[in-house]
């Protein structure tokens, strides 16, 4: 896939028929042809291990949360970084709000666009999977765009025990990222404590901490 | 040509020795290094009658003794270690002596010392004495020669013996202190295998320092958890630091996660002594934290020893092959990490399933292995829930007894009372009486206040969820169906503009004020709000504004904000300040339904004076009637048949949090209630600056 001219049909992932149903509409608007993905899709694993998407579509609109019905066992975000890398263009769409985020966050290197039900049309949808296609090229928009950065875990959450308030200085000072230590690698994960400063990649260029991304942790 | 050489006067022995090492628990340090390097397994240091000056001192080894050369070239030789750091011992050591200073210093100690060694695989010994007073009557060092006498070995196996007599000073219990806590570290904790390193005292002025080498620091753990696996199935028990059992575990209770499933790993035993390393546990030991954290440093971490020998790197500084540290860091109640525990674990493999590898850097990680690891740290989650269940009970168990404390007191009260003169007594009781009547009254109070902060945190969390939901679907639906309507109208109707176009707008605009609400609904409960931070006031209250917008509009209410330009922050929980405006507005509101006022106005108005913030918050409401403003504060307490009587409950709770103060007046220039909240600030960020 090489331009959005290519892509003519688009996966929908929506744990609710209703959902796949209303985002068709909007695959219509944009003269591409829907494809229904009905469940379940079981876990990760299984559903790579048993569905080639490449041979029903040509990229994919999924939803965020997918395991509030018997549909899927991993939320949209893992299906869309999973398919990034994979070179398989897909948008996510999702109402997210912070904690939502949160959980985007470990794979949102992953994700180039994240666009709000409310913002969906035919063309954010168009430019959305453009973006996509760009990136899997190697043509990342500034906002997007890796660099080598500090990391400063504050202290732990004193509601989630899982869980660091973390500070990325050389992206914002004053904003605080809320880190899961289950979403680092483990030998990052174990070096955790009070004021612990290590580097990852992230992108400097992100305006909003919905768009920010942490990925490729170096533990010194 | 040669010229003459350096020589030394014999008072650079003193010098060197004395003042160079003024500690004398370095020096025999030194000597006790000197055993370990020479691969002694044990090595034991007597200190005889040392109180008073005139004592001896023994260190003997049974390491591999020293040749003829080893003494003239390097026992004998000052300043120059023959030890290769970077080259191990034939047991796979480290050398830790150093120059040979420490040694003088202790070799000066007394008057004379004698060195007996056998060499490894000899059948002689030699003997090496020196009188340190020879050197009292010559010019240079060198004038002293020393003899060494070679003879039949008289001692049993390899080994030496240096043995320091007529001390020329006494030996304090400091220096013996730090002597024994030297020892310590230098010892192989679990004294396993052929090349562990075990040295001991032996003191009859200092039996319990004696013990303390003996023992080490184990005595000082909080917990010993002891978990033996035969045929694959586990037992554990844990005892407290005086040995009294604690809890006890059949294999079910530690295999639970896996159904009561047998291990596929060989026989073992797991020991681990976890401390609580704090002051006020460590208050009547006679040990101090601060030895046992260091103790820790060195030591914590699960060794694992097969069929009785070490295997690295299990264990080791860095290792922490059970993720020790992180079961804590992930949920740190009444867990130890590595450097509050110690532990080994024990592995009988007569099958040889445990396979080490090819560079003898631990084991392949088979199934054997990893089932073993498995039984470790299943054996150490058991653990944790089980003191996490007795954490549990006993917090339970505090909040039972406190009534109970209290009656007993108030008994204790009423005795007192009996014994006042008959005089007093009277009045005394009517007070009593009067204070219970009032106590009740508040524990009734709280009571409520308990239950409905429950109720509504239960309403709360409904709410979210139901937010959460209807954005995700509903919501979603009506946009994109609304959307699809819109986007074929104008492609396929021509008079869409004028039959769809208002309809669509209408339903996209009531899609948009239920979104606005459900994200409102959902940033209430946002975590982040309810953290310590710096508040700027001012964003707060435009922010919560912002969010009520479509409710306000809904309702024909107008907001007015009149805010300083200048920007004040403190320090606080935005939750709290958020909380009360938010109760402010929905106490508005529902004053409102009963006001016939159409133009209904709300308007806010800040003012700082002294480091105060002040907030209006003001409406042209009907005010507040059928009810004493003195009694608006209480829980409970409303004149709405739907009310909670809580939201002012919260916002004097709130405001009292961020350190201020709340008013009422029930009249306003706008006509409704006018409520005043002050707030300490911290400063103001002016609009000039910033």
């Amino acid at each position: 896939m090489t331009t959005l001219a290519e892509i003519s049909r688009v996966a929908i992932v929506d744990d609710q028929p209703e959902s796949r149903k209303s985002y068709g509409y909007t695959v219509e608007n944009a003269d591409f042809k829907p494809v229904s993905e009905t469940g379940p899709l079981g876990s990760l694993d299984e559903y790579f291990k048993k569905r080639d998407i490449r041979t029903v579509a040509d990229a994919a609109l999924c939803d965020f949360q997918l395991s509030a019905r018997a549909y899927a066992n991993f939320t949209g975000a893992e299906l869309v970084a999973r398919w990034y890398q994979r070179a398989f263009p897909a948008v996510l769409c999702t109402r997210y709000e912070k904690a939502q985020i949160e959980r985007i966050r470990p794979f949102r290197r992953w994700i180039p666009v994240l666009i709000k039900p409310d913002d969906l049309n035919d063309e954010t949808l168009k430019s959305g999977l453009d973006q996509c296609i760009r990136e899997l090229q190697g043509n990342f928009i500034p906002s997007r765009r890796p660099w080598r950065t500090q990391v400063h875990f504050l202290h732990q959450d004193s509601e989630q025990p899982e869980t660091f308030i973390a500070e990325v200085p050389g992206w914002e000072l004053q904003e605080v990222l809320r880190i899961r230590l289950g979403d680092l690698p483990p030998q990052v994960s174990v070096l955790v404590e009070e004021n612990f400063r290590c580097h990852a990649r992230a992108n400097l260029g992100a305006q909003t901490a919905e768009d920010l991304y942490l990925c490729d942790w170096q533990d010194r | 040509m040669t010229g003459p050489p350096i020589r030394f006067a014999p008072d650079i022995l003193r010098r060197l020795g004395e003042e160079l090492n003024p500690n004398l628990d370095q020096g025999i340090l030194e000597l006790v290094k000197n055993s370990y390097d020479a691969d002694a397994r044990s090595c034991t240091v007597r200190l005889n009658s040392v109180l008073e000056p005139g004592g001896s001192i023994e260190i003997e080894d049974d390491g591999d003794g020293l040749q003829y050369n080893d003494i003239v070239e390097g026992w004998l030789v000052l300043g120059r270690s023959r030890k290769e750091t970077s080259q191990l011992t034939r047991l796979g050591r480290r050398p830790a002596g150093n120059k040979g200073l420490g040694r003088l210093a202790a070799l000066r100690l007394g008057n004379r010392v004698t060195l007996t060694t056998r060499p490894r695989g000899s059948d002689e010994e030699f003997v090496v004495e020196i009188d340190w007073s020879a050197y009292d009557n010559v010019d240079l060092v060198e004038s002293v020669p020393v003899n060494i006498i070679s003879r039949p070995a008289t001692r049993s196996r390899a080994g030496s013996t240096v043995f320091i007599e007529d001390l020329s000073r006494s030996i304090g219990r400091m220096e013996v202190k730090r002597l024994a806590r030297a020892l310590i570290l230098l010892a192989d904790p679990f004294d396993q295998g052929p090349s562990s390193f075990r040295p001991t005292l032996q003191s009859q002025d200092f039996s319990d320092l004696e013990q303390l080498v003996n023992r080490m620091y184990f005595d000082d753990a909080e917990y010993h958890l002891h978990a033996r696996i035969r045929d694959g199935r586990v037992e554990a028990e844990v005892t407290d630091w005086r040995g009294g059992r604690l809890f006890t575990a059949r294999h079910e209770d530690v295999a639970s996660e896996r159904s009561g499933a047998v291990y596929d790993a060989p026989d073992a035993t797991f020991d681990l002594w976890i401390f609580i390393l704090n002051k006020t546990v460590f208050a009547t030991r006679a040990t101090s934290v601060a030895e046992v954290k260091s103790w820790m440093d060195s030591f914590g971490g699960v060794h694992l020893y097969l069929n009785g020998l070490r295997v690295a790197p299990y264990g080791n500084s860095g290792n922490d092959w059970l993720d020790i540290n992180l079961s804590r860091v992930r949920s740190p109640e009444e867990r130890p990490g590595t450097n509050t525990s110690i532990g080994r674990v024990l592995v009988e493999d007569q099958h040889h399933v445990l396979t080490q590898k090819t560079d003898r850097s631990g084991f392949i990680e088979n199934q054997a292995f990893e089932e073993l690891r498995q039984f470790a740290k299943d054996s150490m989650e058991w653990l944790a829930k089980s003191r996490l269940a007795v954490a549990e009970s006993r917090r339970r168990r505090e909040r039972q007894e406190a009534p109970t404390k209290a009656e007993q007191r108030r008994e204790s009260l009423q005795k007192q009372i009996e014994r006042a003169p008959a005089s007093i007594k009277g009045p005394l009781n009517s007070a009593l009486a009067d204070y219970d009547r009032q106590r009740q009254k508040e524990t009734d109070a709280l009571r409520r206040e308990v239950q409905l902060y429950r109720t509504l945190s239960t309403a709360g969390i409904t709410a979210a969820t139901f937010a959460h939901e209807s954005g995700n679907y509903p919501l979603k639906i009506i946009t994109q169906s609304v959307n699809a309507v819109e986007f074929r109208g104008k492609r396929f109707l021509p008079d869409y503009e004028e039959r769809l176009a208002e309809p669509v707008a209408s339903i996209r605009h009531a899609c948009e004020s239920l979104g606005v609400l459900s994200s409102a609904t959902m940033q209430l409960v946002d975590a982040d709000k309810r953290r310590v931070a710096r508040i700027d006031l001012h964003p707060v209250i435009r922010t919560v504004f912002k969010t009520f917008e479509p409710l306000l509009a809904g309702r024909d209410v107008q907001a007015e904000l009149d805010l300083t330009v200048a920007e004040p922050y403190t320090r606080g929980t935005e939750a709290a300040f958020e909380s009360i405006l938010t109760n402010f507005i929905n106490n508005t509101l529902s004053a409102f339904e009963e006001s016939a006022e159409t133009a209904r106005l709300i308007r806010v108005s800040t003012s700082i004076e002294d480091a105060i913030w002040r907030l209006r918050f003001s409406d042209n409401g009907p005010g507040i009637a059928g009810i004493a403003l003195k009694d608006i504060w209480l829980p409970g307490n409303t004149t709405r048949p739907n009310g909670t009587g809580l939201g002012l409950t919260i916002v004097r709770d709130a405001v009292s949090d961020l350190n201020g103060t709340v008013s009422v007046s029930s009249t306003s220039e706008l006509g409704g209630a006018t409520f005043i909240v002050e707030i300490p600030i911290l400063g103001v960020v002016s609009d000039d600056t910033g």
